[in-house]
């Protein structure tokens, strides 16, 4: 024996190698666990024993588990214990595998006091296909130290083994009330067992009181069965689980603690409510995203097709164009700030001007520009195309930086751009106004007369940019300085004109007109800001649509307003998310989250056109009522607007109305239409004088002099509802009127 | 003939209560009274039974005890509290306005029948 040992060691070392184990593997099968494993310090019947437990394993799971068992028979024989011991604890191999199987170990086999006689009762407890392996080896251990312990009480295995039966409802019992002790007492049959178990499984209760309730039916089954009852009758006197199951379970919430009942109450109150806000907030949601507007007119193109309407020959703007790409490619002027400052102080300012002579050749220089200008004039309609791919190189040249499509479709109100009125006042009216200075300085009245009647016809072209009410404003305002321009001129320098160019001069300021702006034509951009937002369900109404939180984030940004800023920069995060698309934050999700319900909360379409329409009317005769003060604190339109910002609800309902109107209170740029009509009125009163003292001598000592030779009336005063008053001083005509001494807005 | 479950609710309650008055009983015990004594007009199913109890205790009317029985097993036991006796003859008082009630209609022509181990 001792010589066979080392040999066969030898050759199961041989054998481990995986060459050979693949040549055996061809021959006779894979090795077992056991083969492969060192077993030459066990008996043959322990190994037999120890693959039998290990049989139902495979892979590394069983090589692990063989290793452990090899290792545990090893250390108990070490300690003194013989082999039949060691084979009797590994006696019952398909219950001892399943719970290895169970608990993932092996190391209890050998040291648990359970004898193995009591393993399939053990297992037919524990084993439960029902529950998770951790609850199970938890159980395992509980049961196993319940068996302990009732064998230290005296128990024997065989009386364990019959008192525990083979019942599998008794396991599932002892997992429902977490305990293995109580139960055990009643003996009851599995069919018995199987009711309480059912009507224990469907009470939903805690533990304490599924035990509780377990130990009581168990009683009550076991006094029944006692008093000679069969498990059937039992079963049938007993009734339906089910309706014991949910009698009981209501009777048990009833015995549970007042905390635990407001708890309840409250989590399912919650639970309700939040269901009830998720329906809303989905159907919300829906409706909110699947909201888009209805665009039916482009303001933008309205213009456009009105301006290709005109024929080409009547078209102003071409030969603006034109000169003004002119002026920009024959810029000499160099990246000096210095030096362009100088020109340009000396075209504004004149021969008052230091720079005046490099003003004045710049002047010459440009002539053909000048000339060019003076013919665009000339023609009676502006015509000038947004969307025209001939501005491309005008755009560029002037640095607008924009290409041929000025304007897009998706603009609104305030965001659309007016390049040709900036460059009209800027550069054609700039050059035309800097050019009379020479006209004068050369003496060159008829040159002066040319460029009035030019410097006129822009101011009229102005007005033709756009249906905008800027430029109804902004060309009287040009028109006011010009002729304030040329009356200045007619008083400090009398003898300038002749009779005839005096004439002329005063028939053409007659001939222009100071135009209250036009308030209507903004009902069309408003309009516009309406079906951009909201969508339209063809009979005019509609709801607030998701595409116009953005359009209203970017009103108020433009509007730079601090009084809307709480409730609009909620959303402005939502806007930017939803056009960026970038990745979701708290914050993106939460405005995300509230825009659907808010703007549920919006006016419906036709409410808030109504109520943008009415606050513009509020707005515009706040704008043309004439008034002295310079901030306006009351008025119809700051009350109204006020009304519906104090008010939560109206503020929330009207919010898209309150973002595109503005708060206004001041009254300086409305202002100025009074008093660009006293500019004009008072130029033609000033050369109506000149006139009258060429015809008779001396200035007339007062205005009512000039009618009906001069002048047809008196003109009044805007804003004093009276005659301009008119005076001599200094041996000069002057008119007064607080319109002439308001300063020029920029 | 046993009573319909709308009366059984209303007459269940109180023969429980009826059955402790005597002394503490547990389930079974309960439900073998219930049907020996009302000849199984009460008879209740012992599914139902064990509810019953627990809304007893639910309200303060009985008060379980968990006791070892002769035969080494441990039982439930439920006797009557103050609230219950209190609430027994409450109810006693009714029923029995009832029954006459019920005799002046004709409905009921013998004296009410008696539970036995409680009071006529």
């Amino acid at each position: 024996m001792n010589g066979w040992l080392p040999f066969s060691n030898r050759w199961r070392t041989v054998l481990q190698t995986p060459v050979a184990e693949l040549l055996r593997g061809r021959i006779t099968g894979p090795l077992s666990a056991v083969e492969r494993l060192d077993t030459s310090a066990l008996p043959e019947s322990v190994v037999a024993a120890i693959d039998a437990v290990v049989t139902n394993f495979s892979g590394y799971r069983q090589t692990k588990i063989t290793r452990q068992l090899i290792n545990s028979c090893k250390i108990f024989l070490q300690e003194g214990r013989d082999e039949a011991q060691l084979v009797a604890k590994l006696s019952e191999p398909e219950s001892i595998s399943s719970l290895i199987h169970l608990t993932r170990k092996a190391d209890w086999v050998l040291t648990s006091p359970v004898p193995a006689q009591l393993w399939p009762t053990v297992a037919t407890l524990v084993m439960n296909r029902q529950v998770r392996t951790r609850a199970a080896r938890k159980m395992f251990y509980r049961v196993s130290r319940s068996i302990q312990w009732q064998l230290e009480a005296g128990e024997t295995p065989e009386s364990l083994a019959t008192k525990y039966g083979e019942t599998i409802s008794l396991g599932g019992l002892l997992y429902e009330t977490h305990s293995p002790e109580l139960l055990l007492d009643y003996r009851l049959p599995e069919s018995v067992a199987a009711v309480v178990l059912d009507v224990i499984h469907r009470t939903r209760l805690r533990p304490a009181e599924k035990l509780d309730t377990a130990r009581e039916l168990c009683a009550h089954f076991a006094d029944g069965l006692e008093k000679g009852n069969s498990p059937d009758d039992m079963i049938k006197s007993f009734g339906s689980p089910a309706t014991s199951a949910r009698l009981i379970r209501r009777a048990c919430l009833r015995n549970r603690s007042f905390a635990w009942h407001a708890w309840r109450r409250t989590w399912q109150t919650t639970a309700v409510l939040s269901a009830i806000v998720f329906v809303l907030w989905t159907v919300l949601a829906v409706r909110f995203l699947s909201a888009t507007p209805t665009v039916t007119f482009d303001i933008i193109q309205e213009v456009d097709d009105q301006s290709r309407a005109i024929p080409m020959q009547e078209r102003a703007w071409p030969l603006y164009r034109k000169g003004l790409i002119i002026l920009k490619n024959n810029q000499e002027i160099p990246n000096s700030p210095i030096k362009s400052h100088g020109i340009s102080e000396g075209l504004h300012k004149g021969p008052e001007s230091k720079y005046w002579p490099e003003a004045k050749a710049y002047l010459v220089k440009h002539a053909d520009v000048i000339n060019l200008f003076i013919e665009a004039s000339s023609r009676p309609k502006l015509g000038f195309i947004n969307r025209d791919p001939e501005n491309s190189e005008w755009l560029k040249s002037q640095g607008h930086g924009k290409d041929y499509i000025l304007n897009p479709p998706d603009l609104v109100g305030i965001e659309i751009l007016l390049p040709q009125v900036e460059d009209l006042s800027g550069h054609v009216g700039s050059l035309l106004m800097a050019a009379r200075y020479l006209a004068v300085e050369e003496g060159d009245s008829e040159r002066y007369l040319q460029l009035v009647i030019a410097r006129l016809s822009v101011a009229a072209h102005y007005r033709q940019s756009g249906p905008y009410t800027i430029c109804q404003i902004g060309a009287n305002g040009i028109t006011g300085i010009i002729v304030q321009d040329a009356a200045s001129l007619v008083i400090e320098q009398p003898d300038f004109f002749n009779d005839e160019q005096l004439a002329t001069l005063f028939q053409k300021i007659s001939a222009t007109q100071i135009k209250a702006p036009n308030f209507r034509q903004n009902e069309r951009i408003l309009k516009d800001y309406v079906q951009k937002i909201y969508t339209d369900d063809g009979t005019g109404n509609g709801r607030f649509a998701a595409d116009g939180f953005p359009i209203l984030q970017r009103m108020n940004h433009l509007m730079n307003r601090d009084d809307k800023h709480l409730l609009l920069e909620v959303f402005s995060e939502f806007s930017e998310n939803r056009n960026a698309k970038s990745a979701d934050t708290p914050a993106n999700t939460a405005t995300q989250l509230l825009a659907a319900p808010v703007a549920a909360m919006f006016a419906e379409r036709k409410e808030l056109q109504a109520k943008l329409l009415f606050l513009s009317e509020l707005l515009w005769k706040q704008r043309t009522q004439v008034t002295r003060a310079e901030v306006i604190t009351n008025s119809e339109y700051l009350t109204e607007y006020r009304r519906l910002l104090d008010s939560p609800s109206l503020r929330l309902k009207y919010l898209p109305a309150l973002v595109i109107m503005p708060y206004e209170q001041s009254a300086t740029y409305w202002f100025q239409t009074p008093k660009h009509q006293a500019q004009r009125d008072a130029a033609l009163v000033v050369i109506a004088a000149e006139r009258f003292r060429r015809k008779y001598g001396a200035f007339p000592k007062t205005a009512e002099e000039l009618v009906p030779s001069l002048l047809s009336e008196v003109p009044l005063d805007p804003f004093t509802d009276k005659p301009l008053k008119y005076l001599i001083s200094e041996g000069r005509p002057m008119i007064d009127s607080f319109g002439l001494k308001i300063p020029e807005e920029k | 003939m046993r009573a319909e479950r709308e009366l059984m609710r209303g007459a269940g309650p109180v023969a429980v209560l009826k059955l402790l008055e005597t002394g503490a009983k547990y389930g079974y015990e309960l439900v073998e009274a219930l049907s020996e004594q009302t000849n199984g007009v009460l008879d209740m199913g012992q599914s139902t039974l064990y509810p019953l109890l627990y809304n007893l205790q639910s309200q303060g009317l009985i008060r379980p005890t968990w006791k070892e029985s002769e035969n080494g097993r441990k039982r439930k036991y439920y006797s009557l509290t103050a609230k219950g006796k209190k609430r027994l003859a409450s109810d006693t008082a009714q029923w029995r306005a009832v029954a006459t009630a019920m005799q002046s209609l004709g409905i009921l022509t013998d004296t009410p029948p008696k539970l036995r181990g409680g009071e006529a």
